[in-house]
């Protein structure tokens, strides 16, 4: 069947929810990369055949990740009347245990997480689903409820909120949790004007580095002339740290196709393509099979909703280069040619892909869209802070007690991030330093931990929120190493067109390798504090301008790791 | 259980079993079965050809399994040029299908062969010279066949500070060794921060601590 | 055209013509290694960064691929500028301390030598990027490229083998600003006249002109050539010396327009001597002397 009007949208959304709350069972396993990758996928297949050899009737189906990557695989129980159970940690050779204590109604005390009473959604008033009716049994209610916990409790979460709850292979519940809605409105409701109107009263800002308002972008574009024009999808999530990107499209892909379909209806174009890391082969894989589902039912293709709007949508698969984080070389990708950025201008938003006007944004960025268009643009600019509204996905890692992923609103102090959902530096150590948004947003001294989550205050800090990577390090950590790592990593990167960029680099390297072997003096240091400021002016893109950030960043804050470490020159 | 009664074209029995290896032991007498029902199926009356186990692979095998399977079988053998022919057929387009031309047969054979670019520069009217820029400076691409060993080394900062530098050095010491079998790569984040520092040895993943221990085991040295 | 400011002074610049551009033509210089006039600008040397101001905004920019627009501000020496520069020269002499077009600009900027803290190589090639660019945009032959990445980023022929697609033409080794791309050509050799360039592991035979003997060009350069412009079989047969142009003996023309109109590059004309005179005239700058006009003349005027 098709959707040609908002009343199609509530028949399939009705089919969502009863597959998202069935009368019988539903017996979910978290399974994005980092779920597999603790044995998810063995766990899933466990359960299909325990559930069958047990005679136990249960939709058994995969979901995305909720974030607590540390107590994967997940497996979560929903079965009428009764509240949402999750149990965590959960091994291959306790499943027939956990099946059988389900088909009992019994719980698996020691693997039990927490327990969900109801299903809210951002985009709508009240409790979508409630799961739990009537009383708890004393039992369920030992169990902690999802919002008292930590983790949970300090999240905002708007883009990930589907996240772990609904299966990304079926279109029918990212519908009955108001998916498509968004797209529906704009189509039947709104000019392309309004809708950058909105984007533009959000103040939303890039999510991938720059902080670009997008609704200039999108406006830019919009007014640029061409034959036809682009929306680009920056997946490529180069950062060495992170993985969002990745579980946004492996736990609820139509959230980005939404957006993208919403960008193009914004500025004029009928055609997108979304790159993607090409490491992701699943993520790749859902969010293809999730362009189909969609094309199936009209809301991508020709016509879409009988509106008389067209929008085509591929994915492609990218090269490996981290340079195709920045949006010229990204379309340089696409066009088939190098990983090499573009001189600007013209910029992308007057001559972007093929030379026509295109906007590249990032995923995330995307993924804002359908909830600034339902909810308006007055409503989000009052998540955040002034300048920075919205939220942000941070990437909790390194020495952290709970590498995790989490969604919070901007401004929120990283210490309280760190504190909250990391639960403190691993084994109790002290945090010593940590990085902000990649490599480029250099290393930072504990007693900065006090800055807020925004563009302005790590700006102001010489970092920069970028991907919304956070780096841990603790007090054993060795910070000239570090600086190293950061540098030998732009080096690997690099696409080695400009002069200062590629021997800039090379230097640098070498220079770190002097004074970690003790040979470094401090005409070496001061060697670098000239190069860093020539790579910043001369570069023509930001790896090239930010490659000696890591290093200058610990010659500032932790000047003893450096200059303790150089030779001494012993007095004649 | 054995697969008799069905007849074994070229390497289609050995990428059969590889197959099943990724299917968890409990499982995988139920899973032999069925496939090898569908198998003789598409075999209609004559003999599983190694196409069929590839469809089999690509309509019925979730990521990543998938993916470990596909790879698995891509270095089981040479070049066939009429495979090469056919993925360019899969991509219409001029210069803009070039990096979709060039995954396919790095994930077919394992790397991309120069063969495989001369026709490609050929039938797309790009020259040889874009393409080896191309094959060369992705890092995704190979120019040459991967060895008997395939490490992927988590080289993601969650995984450096947590010891993952060691683990690098110390494979890349390996795989500089003569007579080394190990093709080594750094990947940026493998997705599994609860095992760092993560690295992957011909497709099974590894914590380095327990890595360290089993590598000579496991790298036959 | 729009104006700019340069330096305090006022110039002229057409609309899209970059600042690099617009300013050398105005007398003013501004310091490159890999820009040419016939080739798209690229900006791998980044030595001719200057600061730009637009709409009160201040950024460094390469002039060669910053187009002008109606009111920029351009500063092509600030301090800051030079600093940059005289960095970009450290790094260079560093990678390739012989070359002697970064000596002289090293000497232009009072840099003696780079660093002793920066570790020396010993390349030729600065990546300008410049034979790529003309094998690829002008000649169209497309036989070589630059080949991986980054720090190990070098210009190579496919696989690092012959290029196949090499013509032999030179346009690589005229336009190198360090000659580390070089031709051999060699007159006498056992198999006949030959060049070689060594950097592509190419080597070509050299045309003979069946007139005078001398080689001039090679084979494939003068086959591509005479593909593309449609030219007959033995057009190449004959030297540029030895390929006479027509002359038209104006007393014998009547003016019927006959090898006019057979001339295949539209090289002969009818010009108006006056009155009904009309009399051929041959544009040599269209002419390849393919002499196929001289045949059809049917008084023979033409030689």
């Amino acid at each position: 069947m098709k959707i040609n009007k908002a009343d199609d949208l509530k028949k399939i959304k009705k089919e969502g929810m009863k597959l998202l709350s069935p009368a019988a069972l539903r017996i979910t396993v978290g399974a994005a990369t980092c779920g597999f990758a603790k044995g998810a996928g063995k766990v899933f297949e466990a359960l299909k055949y325990e559930a069958k050899k047990q005679k136990v009737k249960a939709d058994v189906v995969v979901v995305g990740c909720n974030g607590l990557c540390y107590a994967e695989p997940i497996v979560e129980v929903i079965r009428s009347g009764k509240p949402r159970i999750t149990y965590g940690n959960v091994p291959v050779e306790r499943v027939s245990e956990l099946v059988k204590a389900i088909k009992t109604g019994k719980l698996v005390k020691d693997l039990v997480l927490m327990r969900r009473d109801e299903e809210k959604s951002p985009l709508e008033k009240g409790a979508v689903i409630k799961y739990s009716k009537g009383k708890l049994s004393r039992e369920l209610s030992t169990v902690k409820e999802y919002r008292k916990l930590d983790f949970f409790k300090n999240q905002t979460k708007l883009i990930s909120s589907n996240a772990g709850t609904i299966s990304p292979e079926r279109i029918e519940e990212y519908i009955a949790l108001g998916g498509y809605a968004a797209l529906a409105k704009i189509l039947s409701a709104l000019i392309p004007e309004q809708v950058i109107d909105e984007v533009s009263a959000s103040r939303l800002r890039g999510r991938g580095g720059a902080g670009f308002p997008t609704g200039a972008k999108w406006k830019a574009c919009r007014l640029a002339e061409g034959d036809r024009k682009y929306v680009v999808c920056n997946g490529s999530e180069g950062d060495p740290e992170i993985g969002m990107h990745r579980s946004l499209l492996e736990s609820d892909p139509h959230l980005i196709i939404e957006g993208i379909i919403i960008a193009g209806y914004a500025v004029g174009a009928h055609e997108g393509y979304i790159y993607v890391n090409d490491r992701y082969l699943l993520a790749k894989e859902r969010i293809e099979n999730a362009i189909k589902q969609a094309e199936k039912l009209g809301l991508l293709g020709k016509n879409i909703m009988k509106s008389g709007f067209s929008f085509s949508l591929q994915v492609k698969r990218g090269g490996g280069a981290y340079i195709c984080g920045e949006e010229t070389a990204l379309l340089n990708a696409l066009e088939g040619s190098f990983a090499e950025p573009r001189p600007r201008p013209p910029f992308p938003a007057q001559k972007g892909l093929f030379g026509m006007p295109t906007i590249v944004n990032n995923l995330e960025t995307l993924a804002n869209i359908p909830l600034i268009v339902l909810k308006g643009g007055k409503w989000f600019s009052g998540v955040g802070t002034k300048l920075s509204t919205g939220t942000k996905i941070v990437a909790l890692s390194g020495n952290v007690t709970h590498p995790c992923w989490v969604e919070v609103s901007l401004g929120m102090p990283i210490k309280s991030i760190i504190s909250l959902f990391g639960k403190g530096g691993a084994g109790g150590k002290k945090v010593k330093a940590f990085q902000a948004g990649g490599p480029s947003g250099g290393i930072l001294p504990a007693k900065a931990l006090n800055l807020k989550l925004d563009y302005e205050q790590l700006c102001k800090a010489d970092s920069l929120l970028g991907s919304g990577g956070l780096l841990i390090m603790d007090e054993n950590t060795d910070m000239l190493d570090m600086a190293k790592f950061f540098t030998d990593f732009f080096a690997d990167e690099s696409c080695g067109k400009c002069t200062s960029c590629r021997e800039g680099l090379k230097q640098l390297q070498q220079i770190l390798g002097s004074v970690m072997e003790g040979r470094g003096t401090k005409e070496h240091l001061s060697l670098i504090k000239r190069m860093a400021a020539a790579m910043a002016d001369t570069s023509a893109c930001a790896l090239g301008k930010t490659a000696a950030v890591p290093t200058l960043s610990v010659m500032k804050h932790f000047p003893q790791e450096i200059e303790g470490r150089l030779m001494v020159k012993k007095r004649a | 259980m054995t697969n008799t009664q069905a007849e074994w074209q070229g390497k289609s029995e050995s990428m059969f079993e590889r197959m099943l290896q990724e299917v968890p032991e409990a499982v995988r007498d139920v899973f032999r079965g069925n496939l090898m029902a569908i198998l003789k199926e598409k075999a209609k009356d004559g003999s599983i050809l190694e196409g069929h186990v590839v469809e089999v692979v690509n309509e019925k095998v979730p990521e990543p399994f998938k993916g470990n399977i596909l790879k698995a079988f891509s270095l089981m053998g040479g070049v066939d040029m009429n495979k090469v022919g056919e993925i360019i057929e899969r991509f219409p387009g001029g210069q803009e299908s070039l990096l979709s031309i060039l995954h396919a047969l790095q994930d077919q054979f394992g790397y991309c062969p120069p063969e495989a670019l001369v026709l490609v520069s050929q039938k797309k009217g790009v020259f040889l010279s874009m393409l080896y820029r191309l094959v060369t400076s992705y890092q995704a691409f190979r120019t040459e066949p991967p060895k008997k060993n395939m490490v992927t080394v988590c080289n993601g900062t969650g995984c450096h500070v947590k010891g993952g530098g060691a683990i690098l050095k110390e494979m890349e010491k390996r795989a500089s060794e003569n007579g080394a079998q190990i093709t080594l790569e750094k990947a940026r984040c493998l997705g599994c921060c609860d095992f760092s520092p993560a690295l992957i040895i011909n497709g099974q993943l590894y914590s380095g601590s327990e890595a360290q221990a089993k590598i000579s085991e496991i790298l036959g040295k | 055209m729009v104006k700019i400011k340069v330096n305090g002074k006022t110039i002229k610049a057409e609309e899209g013509q970059s600042v690099l551009d617009a300013a050398q033509a105005s007398g003013i210089s501004i310091p490159t290694l890999c820009s040419q006039d016939a080739l798209k600008p690229y900006g791998a040397c980044r030595l001719c960064i200057v600061e730009i101001t637009k709409n009160g905004r201040k950024t460094v920019e390469t002039s060669c691929t910053y187009p002008a627009e109606e009111g920029l501000e351009v500063k092509t020496d600030t301090p800051r500028i030079i600093g940059g520069r005289r960095v970009m020269i450290e790094l260079l002499l560093a990678r390739c301390p012989g070359v002697p077009s970064v000596r002289k600009l090293a000497l232009e900027y009072g840099v003696k030598d780079s660093p002793t803290q920066m570790k020396k190589e010993n390349d030729e090639c600065i990546l300008c990027g410049l034979c790529v660019r003309a094998c690829n945009e002008v000649v169209k032959a497309g036989a070589i490229q630059f080949a991986k990445s980054g720090l190990y980023k070098i210009v190579d022929s496919p696989f690092h083998k012959t290029a196949d697609d090499c013509i032999a033409c030179g346009s690589c080794v005229f336009i190198c600003p360090t000659g580390v791309v070089k031709k051999k050509d060699e007159q006498q050799a056992p198999g006949g006249p030959k060049r070689q360039i060594e950097n592509w592991q190419v080597e070509h035979k050299l045309k003979e002109c069946k007139k005078c003997g001398n080689p001039f060009s090679p084979e494939p350069h003068l086959e591509k050539v005479r593909q593309e412009k449609n030219l007959p079989v033995e057009f190449f047969n004959l030297c540029q010396s030895c390929r006479q142009y027509p002359v038209v003996d104006e007393d014998k023309c009547l003016g019927c327009g006959g090898c006019m109109e057979n001339c295949p590059m539209g090289a002969l004309e009818l010009d108006d001597k006056g009155g009904y005179d009309k009399k051929a005239k041959v544009y040599t700058q269209n002419c390849t002397a393919c002499h196929s006009c001289e045949p059809i003349c049917p008084v023979q005027a033409i030689s």
